[in-house]
């Protein structure tokens, strides 16, 4: 299959590039250190490991999204890209390579956030399966938004978006605070985006909390489902806007 | 094996290729020139598929340049005139990706690998990373990238743009060899370059073909005894006018 040499250049493109693995693997494990480590001197709930591990594993995954969307606005810009709309890859060929080398980063991810989640406390059951397997929509979603950044945006503009993306996650998903805190209008927004859900989902997984979880898998999938069909759509525009 | 038919492409009012109709014959290396803003380039985007004309059409391998688009790219392949390379692959990873992508079966990729390594004489830096290699390097690399897949028409953008004397020779030498069997067309701003290697010349200007022939048939038109000359003197009856 063609795109799967496109894949791999990918795959290699992101592994080879160091900043991607010390912003997507470190710093989530660095954090839950942090917050672990804060947590025995202010024993706050969100920062016990059944709380935090999921909560910086999800923040993590934003990360995918600005290695993507830079891979892609880089490929514009060097008209590698153009070169390769001259090959005979097809629409569908071009967002499958670029997805398909993101998931193993990000399971490398999870996994790795998880170990660490055991080192401070996580029991070793089979909900970590299964919270590994709960981070799946949220990793799709972040993959299309990058596909759909990388198109639409140039390196600067991703810079300058992602940078405010990976602020309003971090500070909308609740990763290391209670959402409530932040009241009225603030906490309502958090209610729309995909962050805060894709957190909740992930914690009553791995907790012991009986909670309802098809409304957060319902909006996290959603808003992968919407992101996929945009990115195809920019994608194919892309490919066609050349042609006009 | 290429004929335009009334080829057109605007971009907004601005008329970058107007009314092309020219014929490029198999095995032959066809030369586009022209100044800055010609139609050189948007000529070759269009011929390969990269951009479709806002009128006219082409024939290209007996097929439809729009409908069968597909047939076509598989047949063909282009050195874009910026060095379109995988910056983190090394010379070896960017050949096998571009040759798995036009479904060159896997136990040939190697052998094609290794033939382009030995023909652009890249052997002692064969796993350097592309963005590590030297400006001839990686125009070589990406001449390579285009004719590992055998393209029956190779489209080469500006091949020998910022590279040294030394350098270009090493290309022109290469380009050589390749008219043996491919059928290329050529863009350059290199005057001595298209004498060197064409058969034929095109002199486009404002998107209009001014000249085409050999280029002793355009000395003899333009009554010159160097291409450089009958260049200028076409350019500037234009201004003129």
């Amino acid at each position: 299959m063609k795109y799967t040499y496109f894949a791999q250049r990918n795959f290699k493109e992101i592994l080879r590039d160091p900043l991607s693995l010390i912003l997507g693997v470190l710093l989530p494990i660095f954090f839950i250190l942090l917050f672990s480590t804060i947590s025995k001197n202010a024993p706050i709930e969100v920062f016990k490991p059944v709380s935090i591990v999921p909560g910086i594993t999800i923040f993590g995954f934003t990360f995918i999204t600005m290695f993507l969307g830079l891979l892609i606005a880089k490929d514009k810009s060097t008209s590698f890209l153009s070169r390769l709309f001259i090959s005979p890859l097809k629409p569908k060929d071009f967002i499958i390579g670029y997805s398909i080398p993101l998931l193993p980063f990000a399971l490398i991810i999870g996994v790795a956030c998880l170990i660490v989640g055991v080192f401070i406390g996580l029991p070793v059951t089979l909900k970590i399966v299964y919270t590994l397997i709960s981070f799946i929509p949220y990793i799709l979603f972040s993959v299309f938004v990058g596909i759909f950044l990388g198109v639409v945006c140039n390196e600067a503009q991703i810079m300058a978006i992602g940078n405010i993306y990976i602020i309003a996650s971090a500070l909308l998903g609740g990763a290391w605070m209670d959402l409530n805190i932040l009241g009225g209008t603030i906490k309502n927004i958090t209610e729309f985006l995909p962050f805060s859900h894709a957190i909740e989902f992930s914690r009553i997984i791995l907790s012991d909390r009986q909670e309802n979880i098809w409304i957060h898998l319902i909006i996290v999938s959603g808003y992968a489902i919407i992101f996929f069909f945009l990115s195809v759509y920019f994608f194919t525009r892309k490919m066609k806007s050349d042609n006009k | 094996m290429i004929e335009t038919k009334h080829l057109t492409k605007k971009f907004g009012d601005f008329v970058a290729v107007d009314d092309l109709n020219l014929s490029i014959e198999k095995g032959e290396l066809f030369s586009l020139l022209g100044l800055n803003g010609a139609g050189k380039t948007t000529t070759i985007k269009m011929l390969s598929c990269l951009i479709l004309p806002s009128s006219g059409n082409a024939i290209i391998f007996n097929k439809d340049l729009i409908k069968d688009s597909q047939y076509i790219k598989q047949r063909i392949n282009v050195s874009p005139q910026e060095t379109a390379i995988a910056r983190n692959l090394n010379i070896q990873e960017n050949l096998e990706m571009i040759a798995g992508i036009y479904g060159i079966s896997k136990n040939l990729i190697s052998d094609k690998v290794e033939e382009m390594i030995t023909v652009f004489n890249l052997s002692e830096v064969r796993k350097k990373k592309a963005r590590l290699l030297s400006g001839g390097m990686q125009r070589r690399l990406s001449i390579a990238m285009a004719l590992i897949t055998d393209p029956e028409i190779l489209f080469l953008d500006e091949p020998t743009l910022g590279l040294d004397v030394i350098a270009r020779r090493e290309l022109w030498s290469n380009i050589k060899k390749l008219k043996e069997k491919t059928t290329i067309i050529l863009t350059t701003h290199y005057l001595e370059e298209a004498e060197a290697l064409s058969d034929r010349v095109a002199i486009i200007q404002k998107g209009r073909i001014k000249a085409i022939g050999t280029v002793e048939e355009i000395l003899n038109q333009t009554n010159t005894k160097k291409l450089e000359d009958a260049f200028v003197l076409l350019n500037e009856e234009e201004q003129t006018i």
